[in-house]
């Protein structure tokens, strides 16, 4: 079968791979509709994640066609049509069953190594390298998914599947950041990233109740699209002091929520000469540092007192200057999470179905897979407008 | 006193431990428990409820021969393999798996070997400390 490729340091290709089978009885084999390229993975291709190996299938963001299912398999059936959740889990064990299943205990085999890097096993993912368990990815036409009675999610004939495709990632990671940062209604909550996931926590917060929604970004196409699409207000960081600007949208007290969804190759774009964005650069391109947490230091030193800030965007080493006083001092809640996909798909899918969530035009760059690296080049350089290239299989 | 999902070494040996979700009655005598049998004589582990809504506590000791780093990669992956063995009724494996070509670089080398001995790797969490 046809499969893109990392094969370095920037460089994909299409390749001819084997077809993935049954190994484990809850195994399925799904047959990939559309599968989309996600921010995170661009960390992978830049070579930031440690842990990945030439010829690894990337790709964990999809939408496709159960052709086979494993003796173990109870509940799915041959012809479904199915969103995935890019996380495995197991949906048994302790984690699982109290909705963490980002951190389920059984999906990632390869568990010693996030295991040395965070002090215990994360989860398993589809096509994020081999500290996530070196599952392969869904740039392909064929993937083979583990625990497929828990991670399979039929859609409902009304959804599209350009929409039901970013229930798979974006969707429940931006509707978790949004909830689990305790969102209420009256909060007014900032994002900043008006990528897929920025644009789906904005979404959520506005559906959880938030009376006022901003989310901060610098790329014109993006910031559009959080106004036509979602209906959340927009802060242009290239014009404005985000800082002042947020202060003055909550009357001096800063936002009750904020929610970064940049992950750890902020630009560190905005107003004026950036010493701290610059000086993260500097230590990562050294190695230094492994991530550059610019957006988490805006969100943390915007944020109320007393308030909430949940980090959304990929990090996985090291950083630094990190206002851990700012924390303590203005007495925040800060979490962060992989995406708890397996509690929030279904709730997800009705809405799509209602039209209360859409999500059609995060798909921005629908092409073959054989267009794969130039859909990555396009996505990288945001060039064309591109949010989101889309694999069409 | 041994430490919920880590491993401490004793004067005596190596031991591990996870917290299984199930409960002490269905994992006694259960073959969910052959990972840890497999390992011989050697091998003694204990069963006990875990606080709360914790599930079982599985704990395991090593006092047969063998290098420690051995021992303890043995251990952690045997009660890791409890614990599935309980919770899914199966061992989950990720290979074989569909890969393009696999070039010969040191990077890969590294990554290869990284995986085929992940289980090695769970100690290097206490470098963080």
């Amino acid at each position: 079968m046809r499969a893109l490729c990392w094969d370095g340091v920037d460089k994909l290709s299409v390749q001819q791979v084997d077809e993935p089978r049954i190994v484990n009885d809850q195994d399925a084999v799904v047959k990939v509709l559309m599968s989309a390229a996600c921010g995170s993975d661009l960390h992978l291709v830049d070579g930031y994640i440690p842990g990945m190996r030439a010829g690894d299938v990337l790709g964990h963001e999809f939408i496709a066609e159960v052709v086979e299912v494993g003796p173990g398999v109870r509940e799915r059936k041959v012809g479904e049509r199915v969103v995935v959740c890019s996380f495995i889990a197991c949906g048994r064990c302790a984690h699982c069953r109290r909705g963490e299943t980002s951190l389920c205990d059984n999906g990632n085999p390869d568990w010693g190594l996030t295991s040395a890097l965070w002090g215990e096993t994360a989860g398993g993912c589809f096509g994020y390298s081999h500290l996530m368990g070196g599952w392969a990815g869904s740039h392909a036409e064929y993937v083979r998914v583990p625990y497929a009675d828990q991670g399979l999610f039929p859609v409902p004939d009304e959804v599209s599947t350009t929409r039901a495709l970013f229930a798979s990632d974006a969707a429940p990671t931006g509707w978790m950041g949004a909830d689990l940062a305790g969102t209420s209604p009256g909060d007014v909550v900032a994002v900043w990233g008006a990528g897929g996931v920025g644009q789906m926590a904005a979404r959520a917060a506005m559906l959880l109740g938030a009376e006022r929604v901003v989310v901060v970004d610098s790329v014109p196409e993006r910031l559009a699209q959080v106004r036509d699409h979602v209906g959340a207000e927009t802060l242009d960081a290239d014009a404005v002091d985000v800082q002042d600007a947020l202060r003055e949208l909550t009357g001096g007290r800063g936002p009750d929520v904020c929610i970064e969804a940049v992950g750890m190759e902020a630009s560190g774009i905005g107003r004026g000469i950036r010493p701290l964005a610059a000086y993260d650069w500097v230590k990562q391109q050294l190695r230094l540092q492994t991530d550059r947490p610019t957006a988490v230091r805006e969100a943390i030193t915007a944020c109320r007192k007393g308030g909430s800030v949940f980090v959304l965007g990929v990090f996985g080493g090291v950083v630094d200057k990190f206002p851990l006083g700012a924390v303590m001092g203005k007495g925040l809640t800060l979490r962060a999470a992989q995406q708890h996909g397996h509690r929030y798909i279904p709730m997800l899918l009705e809405r799509m179905a209602s039209g209360e969530l859409t999500t059609e035009h995060l798909a921005t760059h629908p092409m073959p897979l054989e267009d794969g690296a130039r859909g990555y080049e396009l996505f990288k350089h945001k060039r064309d407008g591109c949010v989101r290239p889309v694999f069409v299989l | 006193m041994v430490s919920v999902g880590g491993v401490v070494e004793r004067s005596s040996g190596v031991t591990a431990a996870v917290t299984v979700e199930r409960s002490r009655a269905e994992l006694e005598g259960s073959s969910a428990l052959d990972p840890l049998r497999r390992l011989g004589e050697g091998v003694s582990y204990e069963l006990r409820p875990g606080p709360g809504a914790w599930g079982t506590e599985v704990h395991a000791a090593w006092r047969g021969p063998g290098s420690t780093a051995d021992a303890r990669a043995r251990l952690e992956r045997a009660v890791r393999e409890v614990r599935q063995l309980a919770e899914t009724g199966e061992v989950l494996r990720n290979e074989p798996r569909p890969a393009g070509h696999r070039s010969r670089t040191p990077q890969g080398a590294l990554v290869d070997w990284a995986e085929r001995h992940s289980d090695r790797f769970e100690r290097l969490r206490k470098a963080w400390s």
